[in-house]
């Protein structure tokens, strides 16, 4: 498909606001598929890691056609975008970056020496807090791209009306397992602990930018507030029919979308960009 | 037709399941599942009943495939050269 996207003349204003939006949804989707493509093969059992990892491989493809978007408006190529970008440059939320390890993960094992990350989820990976995260993000998916399917700006809009099937399936598999792993006491407690402790990032998702004025004037996406909204009327009672309890008072965890990152982000970098340093500019 | 089995605590989850596992890669459009304890099935050691005592290769619709009727063949032929 020529681009469309091109042929439009857009004002620098709106086409900055435009492109900070396409980094902030690729960098969200290219980090939680990451992070959750790390527990495939080692997930809780077969098939839940295929359909886990699955969900991850999803992910890795909104990313990719929202960087293919990005292209079209005059950045740079994926590859270089991922592989190449420092720390300072990812506009990600802290949800997708943080790494899901229980209390106890002081030591990690060592049985593979050249995968640290791997062994560490082996002896500690805590993958409640991972489906967790998945169901908030999931379901922050869901509100913001139904939102987006009739933005103004044709080319995103067309981009997740093609994602809704995905998408369906990603928030059916959330609340389907949270419903399930809440009936039990020791499943309660570990999604318990997950939802208070991956609940200030979740409301982070939705950090306000200095673009949300523009977005919204020109009819391309809703304010983050507005969107937040809607993420914890859908939210919330699915963890109250659950008998989970929603975090009071909780401080949303700002920064991501200016490009502040928790301490994990610089060794999933490390991880995610370890072949592409070693020889930059090689061809595949 | 069936595809293949899942383990799973339910139906639900079953299904949850079933469509990562089985829907993957071929077309797909509904999924249904069954628990095994509902399933009556023939002994492996029957499996001879289904082998074919003759060459029936012609009940088998492989042989055909899609193509345009020649003119419009040459048509789009045309469009693509």
């Amino acid at each position: 498909m020529k681009s469309q996207v091109m042929e439009m003349p857009l004002k620098p204003v709106i086409k900055d606001a435009i492109v900070d939006l396409l980094y902030r949804l690729a960098d969200d989707g290219l980090i939680i598929g990451h992070r959750n493509s790390e527990w495939t093969g080692l997930g809780p059992m077969l098939e839940e890691d295929i359909a886990f990892s699955s969900v991850a491989q999803d992910k890795m493809g909104h990313a990719l056609a929202f960087y293919n978007l990005l292209l079209e408006l005059g950045e740079p190529d994926p590859d270089t975008l991922v592989y190449t970008r420092t720390i300072d440059q990812f506009r990600c939320a802290s949800l997708v970056v943080l790494e899901c390890f229980a209390n106890d993960s002081a030591n990690g094992s060592a049985m593979l020496s050249n995968n640290p990350t791997r062994d560490r989820l082996v002896a500690v990976g805590d993958w409640s807090q991972s489906l967790v995260r998945q169901f908030f993000f999931s379901e922050a998916d869901a509100i913001r791209f139904a939102a987006l399917s009739s933005s103004t700006f044709e080319p995103l809009a067309q981009l997740v009306r093609k994602f809704r099937g995905e998408i369906k399936y990603h928030t059916m598999h959330g609340r389907a397992m949270i419903k399930k792993l809440a009936a039990t006491d020791d499943s309660r407690a570990r999604i318990q602990a997950a939802v208070d402790l991956l609940w200030p990032h979740a409301l982070g998702l939705f950090e306000p930018t200095p673009h949300d004025k523009t977005l919204v004037e020109a009819g391309i996406s809703p304010a983050e507030s507005v969107l937040c909204e809607s993420w914890r009327s859908e939210v919330e009672p699915l963890l109250h029919d659950a008998g989970l309890q929603i975090p009071a008072g909780a401080k949303p965890a700002y920064g991501g979308r200016s490009c502040k990152h928790p301490a994990a982000m610089k060794s999933l970098l490390d991880d995610m960009q370890k072949v592409a340093r070693l020889d930059p500019g090689a061809k595949w | 037709m069936h595809v293949g089995s899942v383990h799973a605590t339910d139906a639900d989850t079953a299904i949850l399941m079933a469509k990562e596992q089985f829907a993957r890669r071929l077309a797909c459009v509904n999924i249904w599942v069954v628990p095994e304890n509902a399933i009556t099935a023939t002994p492996y050691e029957d499996a001879d009943m289904f082998e074919h005592g003759t060459d029936k290769s012609y009940r088998e619709a492989f042989g055909c495939t899609k193509r345009p009727s020649g003119p419009r063949r040459s048509a789009m032929r045309r469009k693509f050269e």
